[in-house]
């Protein structure tokens, strides 16, 4: 016991509470879980895989029982498929996305829940899910981390990140839209879309106005047919890039390639999270 | 760039990073590895403040030492300036050859005009011949400060570790803190769990104060490891853990022919997935129409 209890995270079992009955906190756990999201890509040079590991064993330093479920949507957010599965030990489980988002399209949105199915036990509050993913060529790798989940409510992000573009990469940015409802998403979702603005060491702006992304849906944007001037107008010295939109997820991709194979990707920050009137709100 | 003329402190004065430590600094670490001619690390950063930033940074090893001969570099940032840190071109240009060590920068909010702050957030790359791995973080605001020491736990896992005839994965963890009186050191567990949940105990590591640890996966496990590691193809989980204190934490896929860092990340404590956001109506409220 004592064992246990040293290899415990101390604040893990103050997180759980027993319903008593599996039925009733497999529908609880479901109804709090807000999960976790990220990017497949597939586009016949990057591929993707997830890696889903059991933290709640990690967590409480014995077996626990979960069960995981991977959906993941169509570049327009329309199409879905479902994976499902268990694990007991702090197991790792790697899921190639090739073979399951043939039909979806080059690139979408992934959300996995992991849920607790340990009896009666829910979590005493709303939970996110955490996991890593593994974007890889022929010659290179890139990890991530899960970022950010979806929610219901119409927001205004500003989302942004410091990095220097390599003159000789190709620059792309995945941006999406996290906005997801069982009915009724909002008419202004359908009608305002996201701005990208970039800015250069000099604190010269320059941006550009993308079309509304539907819920759920993706959009990839090639940063140097937007600005075939990139190289000069930030002359070898780091950017700052924003998104700014209703419900843009946290967060967007950007990714940089070569013709060497390299992958370079992070994620952009979270800057502005504000609920306001999106149709008024100026980016 | 507007880089604003802030005093710098006389080189002889600073023999230890707490010296440069204020009450208001944030601070942020990286990781700094070169060892061939073509590695290059550099770090970028913006002023998203709505005011001046006092920006320091140093060099220190692994054990926490300011690298010999160096003079910390003080940059001031207007809301808005990028700023970009040539990280193994300073390392280089003090008569290093090869280094594994620490950036550490330190955010000082030195004028604000009352909006709401945003956390320092730092993009760090690593480049080498034909790979070029980029990791942004951000900087802590309060992090093993003397109310919270000893009261934190640290349990992370790194589900994506690769030891195989091409790469090796590093585990590096940072015993940092904001408080200028800070001289814990800190010891870690450290296990390997298998796809299949089977787990393997490793030595304890210890971290000096404002030091860092460079754990290859693949010597710290030894020959029970690489039979381990044999048993599940090698692709395995790092687990750490430690109680009493926070340490922030990256991991690496590392070429072993040239030592190039061909990917990495940040790690997620899995403990934050549980002490998100509300109760039940915190989330029903998040339904409003």
């Amino acid at each position: 016991m004592t064992e246990i209890q040293d290899r415990q995270h101390p604040l893990f079992a103050s997180r759980f509470r027993n319903l008593g009955f599996s039925w009733l906190a497999n529908q609880a756990n479901r109804f709090l879980s807000a999960g976790g999201m990220c990017y497949f890509i597939n586009d016949g040079t990057i591929k993707t895989r997830l890696i889903l590991h059991n933290y709640f064993a990690f967590l409480s330093g014995r077996p626990f029982h979960i069960r995981w479920v991977l959906r993941i949507y169509s570049t327009d957010g329309k199409r879905m498929i479902e994976k499902q599965g268990t694990m007991m030990d702090p197991d790792t489980q790697t899921i190639e996305m090739e073979p399951l988002v043939s039909d979806l399209g080059p690139f979408g949105l992934c959300m996995v829940h992991l849920y607790p199915a340990e009896g009666g036990l829910i979590v005493r509050n709303s939970y996110m899910t955490h996991y890593f993913i593994e974007y890889y060529t022929d010659h290179a790798e890139s990890l991530m981390h899960s970022c950010g989940h979806p929610v219901p409510k119409i927001h205004q992000v500003t989302d942004y990140i410091t990095s220097s573009i390599e003159e000789e990469s190709q620059a792309l940015l995945l941006v999406s839209n996290s906005c997801q409802r069982v009915f009724r998403y909002p008419k202004s979702l359908f009608e305002k879309g996201v701005r990208v603005r970039i800015k250069n060491s000099q604190n010269q702006w320059r941006h550009f106005d993308l079309e509304p992304i539907l819920p759920l849906g993706s959009i990839k944007v090639d940063l140097r047919h937007l600005w075939p001037d990139l190289n000069t107008f930030l002359d070898r010295k780091p950017a700052l890039i924003q998104v700014c939109g209703p419900n843009v997820l946290y967060s967007p991709l950007l990714i940089q390639t070569n013709a060497q194979g390299y992958i370079a990707m992070d994620h952009i920050q979270g800057g502005d999270w504000d609920d306001v009137d999106v149709t008024s709100a100026a980016c | 760039m507007t880089l604003t003329s802030l005093p710098l402190p006389a080189k002889s004065t600073i023999t230890d990073i707490r010296q440069l430590l204020t009450p208001s600094s944030q601070i942020y670490a990286s990781y700094v590895h070169f060892f061939r001619p073509e590695h290059v690390v550099f770090h970028d950063y913006c002023n998203m403040s709505d005011g001046l930033q006092k920006v320091t940074a140093v060099l220190l090893t692994v054990d926490g030492r300011l690298v010999p001969g160096l003079s910390p570099r003080i940059y001031g940032l207007q809301s808005q300036d990028i700023l970009n840190i040539d990280t193994s071109t300073w390392a280089r240009s003090l008569g290093l050859t090869s280094f594994s060590g620490q950036l550490i920068l330190l955010v000082d909010q030195i004028e604000s005009q009352g909006s709401k702050p945003i956390y320092p957030a730092i993009t760090a790359h690593w480049l080498a011949a034909s790979h070029h791995c980029k990791i942004a973080t951000a900087a802590f605001g309060h992090i093993n400060t003397a109310k919270n020491q000893g009261k934190k736990s640290f349990f992370m896992y790194c589900s994506m570790a690769v030891v195989d005839s091409e790469r090796t994965t590093y585990i590096v963890l940072f015993n940092h803190s904001t408080d200028s009186t800070y001289q814990d050191v800190v010891e870690v567990d450290t296990a390997l769990a298998g796809m299949k949940g089977q787990q393997l105990e490793g030595a304890p590591a210890k971290i000096s104060p404002f030091g860092v640890l460079v754990l290859d996966i693949q010597q710290h496990f030894g020959i029970e490891g690489t039979t381990f590691l044999a048993n599940n193809q090698g692709h395995i989980s790092v687990l750490m853990r430690h109680r009493g204190h926070t340490l922030p934490a990256y991991f690496f896929h590392v070429s072993r022919k040239n030592l190039d860092i061909l990917s990495g990340q940040h790690a997620q404590p899995p403990i934050a997935a549980f002490t998100h956001f509300g109760i039940w109506w915190g989330k029903l409220r998040r339904y409003s129409f």
